[in-house]
């Protein structure tokens, strides 16, 4: 399994190359066109002081997606001994068709 | 066209979940107050049969990171735990349960008691807390 290693914390040099940061003079040559293709998140700065940040919106999506994930992961650690009994019984074996369970949910 | 059926099975724990959630809706039929019960049971079946369709698989929400094969449905307040194995076309439900729908007084819940060491462990850096109450009544 592929692992992320986040080194941004730890390395001061780090670049990170999906950031980029630009003068606010770029944001008026953006259109319809050129905003669909950004590949790129931009830290909107002037005089070196960021203002905005402009990602698209697949970019934003994903962002999103991740918040939900970990907040998600958190719900489920709160209910942590119940779901922790759920995988003893499934590396144990002990499963039951949900049609035996509940047969009006057939 | 071929029948992709998917075949959902519950862990022994799942079953106790559900067969609880059952008699608290059983039990409380009569109440005309208490309806949280009956709630909770109708979502729980709403889930478990949305869970057999095999065009609901959008609706899979993964965990983060290396929790990611386990994937969870909400509706309201009842949460199903469960895993999905693609190739035997199987749900295994690991567990249901109820829960806030409210996340953001979840993570205040989790930082107030002080136990982070679940947001440490997600990365997740928790605000300070000032020992010294800052709130002046009036």
């Amino acid at each position: 399994m592929a692992m992320d290693v986040d080194v941004r914390g730890s390395l001061l040099f780090y670049i990170d190359p999906t950031v980029e940061h630009v003068g606010v003079s770029k944001v008026r040559q953006l259109n319809a066109s050129n905003l669909g293709k950004l590949k790129k998140m931009m830290v909107i700065q002037d005089n070196n002081t960021p203002l905005a940040v402009l990602l698209n919106y697949e970019q934003y999506l994903a962002m999103q997606g991740k918040l939900k994930e970990a907040l998600e992961t958190i719900h489920m650690l709160r209910s942590a001994p119940g779901v922790v009994e759920g995988l003893r019984d499934l590396k144990a074996g002990k499963l039951t068709p949900l049609e035996e369970v509940d047969p009006t949910l057939k | 066209m071929i029948d992709v059926s998917v075949e959902v099975v519950l862990t022994d724990r799942a079953r106790a979940d559900y067969n609880g959630i059952r008699d608290a809706a059983m039990h409380g039929i009569d109440s005309k107050t208490n309806q949280a019960p009956h709630l909770h049971f109708h979502r729980a079946r709403s889930i478990l049969r949305s869970l057999k369709d095999p065009g609901s698989v959008n609706l899979d929400q993964p965990m983060i990171n290396n929790l990611s094969w386990m994937l969870s449905r909400s509706e309201g307040s009842t949460y199903v735990y469960y895993g999905r194995n693609t190739y035997t076309s199987t749900v295994v439900v690991i567990h249901l349960c109820e829960g806030t729908t409210d996340i953001y007084m979840l993570l205040a819940e989790i930082v107030f008691s002080g136990r982070t060491e679940i947001l440490t462990a997600l990365g997740i850096v928790p605000p300070p807390i000032s020992r010294t109450c800052s709130i002046t009544l009036q």
